[in-house]
């Protein structure tokens, strides 16, 4: 177990390694540059002082070495300072992080949480009306637009009924509140965020929950189980369930990077400053060294998140253990 | 023919286009070796797992009648859920035929034998667990414990098939319903099984009925032999006289009987 561990983690370097070459190039192969965006509108700025803002990026050297720089930066956990402010990548990001990382954390746990006894209820009262209903609610929410729903709650609740906050993470009064309303505060301005991120996200799980335990149900072993006279309950929740929740650990690994990536659409209407809005305006200024920042560690979690996939099922699927152990 | 312990009477089985049995008669004997042979898709497995109402979305007509041990008779297809569940595994078990696919991957074999004994006795775990043990060594299983701890790909598909039968046979039911359980395995162990079968009737009082598309491996140890043909049973063979066959289609059957093929006697050189 521990050898494969090992193993596989060797495995990734290359993969990371390829995958920042191909974002490196891509970036750079992209019409424009950072010099672009500050000498394009700027009627003062001369030919010369456009080839001394290149320089100084050191835009001018050739793009294996652009590279290589950046590569022995980033072994230092350096990841260099923005074109655009001047200020170290790090801290930008280190900014941005925690609301994102809040905002996605409840509403993966909310996909799951949810989504998961959700579907499963489906899959128990197949082709019955709890089903039906479960599969109607599921279908309408994961076909219709997030951006819209948005908007709709939004008008709903923030102007309509003026029940909740529509925009920013905390009111303007956040700092004199007591730590018990600042909790309510954020919680009052999440709810909606939260809300409108986890629900596509909530519907697919609920649709893969079910067909995954509707095929677990299907099984010979559940026969067998059925067989000896056990209660119902052991059957579909010790013998279905524990066979459905296999393939749903490998999901559940897959949305680790998810967890770092903001969607610039929901950051925007709720006017929120995280991971996706940082991304968004560094790659309309060419900021390259953020937009790396940003992939780089987007790989590192996507990465990440494989990896604990595959661990996650190994460790709780015994036919994988032989295999890892021999 | 002893009183049946089990009794099938104008038994149907429908599915949504399909009939699959039509009108089945046929009586399982107390205490004895009961065998249904029969053509794939005459009906046969359908009928068996019509008897604990193991099918899902069939629709079942007719009376199976079982006998318990203070004589008194109760109607399977009319009892009620909570009933059933009580009956299922105590009065009458099951043996699949894929010993592998019909065990839960993802559990102890040990704790899928004791299943069934935790819910139909008031035996404590270790007790129930000292009770898998003596069990699968009176089934010829070497290393019990090892077995009881195994995961079931990590075990023949022998070991399996006896590992079924262990979870079969611990809460000491008075039927046990065998569904093709050799057809999965291999020449050798499927004979094996098939042998202990015979043994635990032997010892315990059980009644079996074993179904298969054999009628060769019928023979071997079967005390009445019900030959099935489209959803029907057309004849019984009784082991008295012979298991005399009057019917073309059973004589048919016993032409076309794999195992009676095969030279009994060993091959020269």
């Amino acid at each position: 177990m521990k050898s494969y561990g090992w193993k596989r983690l060797l495995g990734l370097v290359p993969l990371f390694l390829g995958i920042t070459i191909l974002s490196f190039a891509v970036i750079h192969l992209a019409p424009g540059g950072p010099s672009d965006a500050k000498a394009a509108f700027n009627p003062k700025m001369t030919a010369q002082a456009r080839d001394r803002l290149r320089e100084i990026y050191g835009l001018d050297r050739p793009l294996l070495v652009q590279y290589a720089d950046w590569v022995r930066r980033l072994a230092r956990l350096d990841f260099g300072r923005s074109f655009v402010d001047g200020r170290d990548v790090r801290e930008k990001i280190a900014e941005a992080i925690p609301v994102t990382l809040l905002i996605n954390a409840l509403s993966l746990g909310l996909i799951f949480l949810v989504g998961i006894p959700l579907g499963v209820a489906g899959a128990v009262h197949e082709g019955r009306p709890l089903d039906r209903v479960i599969t109607a609610g599921t279908l309408a929410a994961f076909s219709m637009p997030a951006f819209w729903l948005a908007l709709l709650l939004i008008s709903v609740f923030g102007v309509h009924l003026r029940a909740l906050p529509v925009s920013g993470v905390h009111s303007l009064a956040y700092e004199e509140m007591t730590w018990a309303e600042k909790w309510v505060d954020v919680a009052r301005h999440l709810l909606l965020p939260v809300l409108v991120s986890s629900l596509t996200g909530l519907a697919g799980i609920s649709r893969f929950a079910r067909g995954s335990m509707l095929d677990a149900l299907r099984q010979n072993y559940i026969r067998t189980a059925r067989a000896k006279g056990i209660p119902e309950r052991r059957v579909l929740y010790r013998h279905a369930l524990g066979n459905a929740l296999l393939p749903i650990i490998t999901l559940m690994g897959l949305s680790v990077p998810g967890l770092l990536g903001g969607s610039v659409i929901f950051e925007t209407i709720f006017s929120i400053p995280g991971m996706g809005r940082l991304f968004f305006n560094s790659v309309f200024t060419r900021d390259y060294p953020v937009i790396m920042g940003v992939l780089v560690l987007g790989a590192f979690l996507t990465l990440l998140g494989n990896l604990l996939a595959d661990l996650g099922t190994a460790a709780a699927d015994p036919r994988t253990k032989t295999g890892l152990l021999s | 023919m002893p009183d049946p312990a089990l009794e099938l009477r104008n038994l149907s089985v429908r599915f949504s286009s399909t009939t699959a049995v039509d009108g089945l008669n046929f009586p399982v004997a107390e205490g004895a070796f009961t065998a249904l042979v029969g053509a794939s898709g005459s009906g046969k497995s359908v009928t068996a797992l019509a008897v604990c109402r193991l099918l899902r979305g069939a629709l079942v007509h007719g009376e199976v009648w079982y006998r318990g041990a203070d004589g008194r008779r109760t109607d399977l297809l009319k009892m009620d859920e909570s009933g059933l569940l009580a009956f299922r595994g105590k009065e009458i078990s099951y043996v699949f035929q894929d010993p592998v696919s019909s065990l839960n991957p993802v559990m102890r074999v040990g704790e899928q034998i004791l299943e069934a004994c935790l819910a139909h006795s008031a035996l404590s775990r270790a007790e129930a667990n000292r009770r898998a043990l003596d069990l699968l060594e009176s089934l010829r299983v070497r290393e019990p414990a090892r077995v009881c701890r195994a995961y079931p790909h990590e075990l023949s598909g022998g070991l399996c098939q006896r590992a079924m039968l262990a979870a079969a046979l611990i809460a000491r039911p008075r039927v046990l319903i065998a569904d093709e359980p050799t057809t999965a395995l291999d020449a050798l162990s499927g004979k094996e099984v098939l042998d202990l079968l015979a043994e635990i009737r032997e010892k315990e009082g059980l009644a079996i009925l074993f179904i298969t598309h054999d009628l060769a491996l019928a023979e071997r140890h079967a005390d009445f032999i019900g030959v099935m043909d489209a959803g029907r049973v057309i004849e019984v063979l009784e082991k008295g006289n012979g298991f005399a066959a009057n019917h073309p289609q059973t004589r048919r059957l016993f032409n076309a009987s794999l195992s009676k093929a095969v030279p009994k006697t060993p091959i020269e050189g």
